[in-house]
């Protein structure tokens, strides 16, 4: 396996989506290669911090506001 | 999100019954306006996206065939009225994605030794800032990347759910998501490299 293809790779490994053949292709790469584990790090990482990101919730004056509009708007028709 | 028996509700939501578009506003807007405060970043531009496309699932759910889930179809419209939205607002701050990839010799092996920074995350003052970052810089994609990201890395759907809600194939959301991941990993990397 090439630092390309692992790299492509990465994705498939953290969901667990990938045949044990290439699984072990991959961690035997890894392990031999300090590039690649930098990579596979810092790639996790991104995605752990990514999701920390809270989501914004919507303000209730906003829901309570189109409720009303929706009401007001379908009914009168 | 609570979740809605689709049959029923789309049968009570053709009769126009206050408590069914009450409940879709409940089951739906916090899903919308956080998709669209990812996309927009503004909280009037979100709001609107939210009224318009609950309206306008009202309005349209005739349409609606049940093919899909039905919040797939829900996500469908918003994220075409964010779009929308968006062709409204002049950009001209996103960045090439294609700057942002990694870059391998011919033999496949990387160009340059690549810096393990994963560790700095550890101090959360540090944590903090990149956060900041990542969120800074997701604004930096273009759309058909940022959807796809918000939906999966943020808001936590799976990658069929996302597939189904933007009419992407699954290998097409991987690919679509791997790349915007690869582009915040070197946005953060070009930061803490050092």
């Amino acid at each position: 396996m090439r630092c390309e293809d692992l790299i492509d790779l990465i994705n498939d490994y953290l969901e667990g989506e990938m045949n044990p053949e290439f699984k072990g292709e991959f961690e035997r790469h890894i392990d031999d290669c300090s590039s690649c584990l930098a990579f596979f790090e810092t790639y996790k990482k991104t995605k752990e911090l990514t999701g920390e990101i809270s989501c914004r919730e919507i303000p209730s004056e906003v829901q309570s506001r189109i409720k009303n509009f929706l009401k007001s708007k379908l009914t009168s028709k | 999100m609570a979740q809605v028996q689709d049959a029923d509700f789309v049968e009570r939501l053709k009769a126009r019954e206050h408590s069914a578009m009450d409940e879709l506003v409940d089951s739906f807007s916090d899903k919308i306006y956080n998709l669209a405060m990812g996309i927009l970043k503004k909280e009037q531009d979100a709001e609107d996206v939210v009224q318009d496309t609950l309206l306008q699932v009202i309005e349209k759910i005739h349409t609606f065939r049940g093919e899909a889930a039905l919040s797939s179809w829900i996500y469908r419209i918003a994220i075409n009225f964010s779009y929308m939205k968006i062709r409204k607002i002049k950009r001209d701050d996103y960045i090439p994605i294609e700057d942002h990839m990694p870059k391998f010799e011919n033999n496949g092996m990387h160009q340059y030794p690549v810096s393990n920074w994963a560790e700095k995350a550890d101090n959360q003052l540090v944590r903090k800032e990149m956060r900041e970052l990542i969120l800074e810089n997701i604004d930096k994609l273009s759309e058909k990347y940022k959807v796809v990201l918000v939906m999966r890395d943020i808001q936590g759907m799976s990658t069929e759910e996302v597939a189904e809600a933007t009419g992407m194939t699954v290998p097409a959301v991987k690919s679509r998501l791997h790349r915007a991941r690869l582009f915040l990993r070197d946005r953060l990397a070009r930061y803490y490299k050092g």
